[in-house]
């Protein structure tokens, strides 16, 4: 008899007792879990990886051991809180929203333009569709799977699948913007095709080709939000500054243009919070040609 | 006085190269094994369509179904109040 279904038991148990459980003691608990899992197996990821990420870059290598060490536990942290979203809804990540930050959204009720607020997998996940459920404000959210709990009361257009999907999402995101809307993208999802390389964290970095595609073809103000973990384990929002590229030129010099704004936002992101940084993402970045010059 | 279908085939054709000396049958993808197109240049061939027929394709058109010449026609159709050749009235 296969040791899978007594494990799934006892998953599915821990997860409907962590259910009744108030949400910041839940993933304080996964927080530390994380942090040993860390001890017990030091590949999650090593101090190693984060050298050779890192090493160039302002980034202390006496911090290394301790960045490695949050990244384990904010990754047990993540799948904490998706666990609690899809069991609790979305309000389970909005009653972790602080107030500060959220201000700022204020400028997506009425935008005076189209805009695609370009955020990334990075710090705490389901802080978009969190904050922008809180402020009940209309959006088109472009998501890999179709998730109910995670995006209440958005308009949500699915990539995952073949690749009609992800033209039908494009079209979507399209129309929306042309019709003066809220987009909100991951600039860095794994659906479809791939950006031109840019330079980020000294490396050829490739994104998500959509989201920039999007900003040309609907022609949109690009806003770089993410949501990240507070020294309190409440969420935060960062809303940056719009998005500074030359919109001349082909449509793909234009999309270069925004992938490159995007990097640049995204490194001085992972180089002040590089223990929010998710663990797959920093080893997409490890597999990525290096610059030659850093 | 030239039709949808015929309008929409000729945009298809001034914006693709692969496309110009083919008959563009109602069935043939713009994407994979039909015209070759990506996700991006569909969705400005659907722009390019807008413009030169002068209407306004709804967000959910295809939802998720293969992008065709065909789909294109009929959504250009609908968008403009047309009737198809042959339809009935």
């Amino acid at each position: 008899m296969s040791a899978r279904p007594p494990i799934a038991r006892l998953r599915r148990s821990i997860a409907d007792v962590a259910a009744r459980l108030p949400a910041e003691t839940v993933l304080d608990v996964a927080t530390r879990a994380g942090h040993w899992w860390h001890r017990l197996r030091a590949n999650r990821p090593s101090p190693r990886e984060l050298a050779a990420l890192f090493d160039g870059l302002p980034v202390a290598r006496a911090d290394y051991d301790r960045v490695a060490r949050e990244i384990a536990g904010f990754e047990f942290r993540k799948a904490a809180l998706r666990a609690l979203v899809t069991r609790g809804g979305i309000e389970v990540a909005s009653s972790l929203l602080v107030p500060h930050g959220l201000d700022a959204f204020e400028q997506f009720r009425r935008p005076s333009g189209p805009v695609v607020v370009m955020t990334c997998h990075f710090g705490a996940p389901n802080a978009m569709g969190a904050a922008f459920t809180k402020l009940q404000l209309p959006v088109l959210a472009i998501r890999h799977e179709d998730s109910r709990a995670a995006t209440a009361g958005s308009v949500v257009a699915v990539t995952e699948g073949d690749a009609s999907r992800q033209t039908s999402a494009l079209w979507q995101a399209v129309r929306w913007l042309r019709d003066g809307g809220v987009v909100i993208v991951a600039a860095d999802g794994s659906d479809g095709q791939r950006s031109a390389p840019v330079p980020c964290l000294g490396r050829s970095a490739v994104f998500g080709r959509g989201a920039f595609a999007m900003t040309r073809l609907g022609g949109a103000t690009a806003v770089p939000v993410v949501g990240l973990w507070t020294p309190d384990g409440r969420i935060a929002m960062h809303v940056g500054a719009p998005l500074v590229f030359d919109a001349g030129g082909t449509g793909a010099e234009c999309e270069i243009n925004i992938a490159t704004a995007f990097a640049a936002w995204y490194e001085r992101l992972a180089l002040a919070h590089p223990e929010q940084m998710r663990a797959n993402a920093l080893r997409l970045f490890l597999g990525a040609p290096r610059l030659a010059s850093r | 006085m030239s039709s949808v279908a015929d309008d929409v085939r000729s945009v298809i054709r001034r914006h693709v190269a692969s496309a110009r000396d083919q008959d563009l049958p109602d069935t043939l993808p713009l994407g994979g094994d039909g015209l070759g197109l990506d996700s991006v240049a569909i969705v400005e061939l659907l722009l390019a369509c807008e413009a030169a027929c002068g209407v306004r394709l709804p967000p959910d058109v295809f939802e998720g179904a293969e992008v065709t010449v065909g789909a294109i026609v009929r959504a250009v159709e609908q968008a403009s109040g047309a009737r198809p050749p042959g339809a009935s009235t």
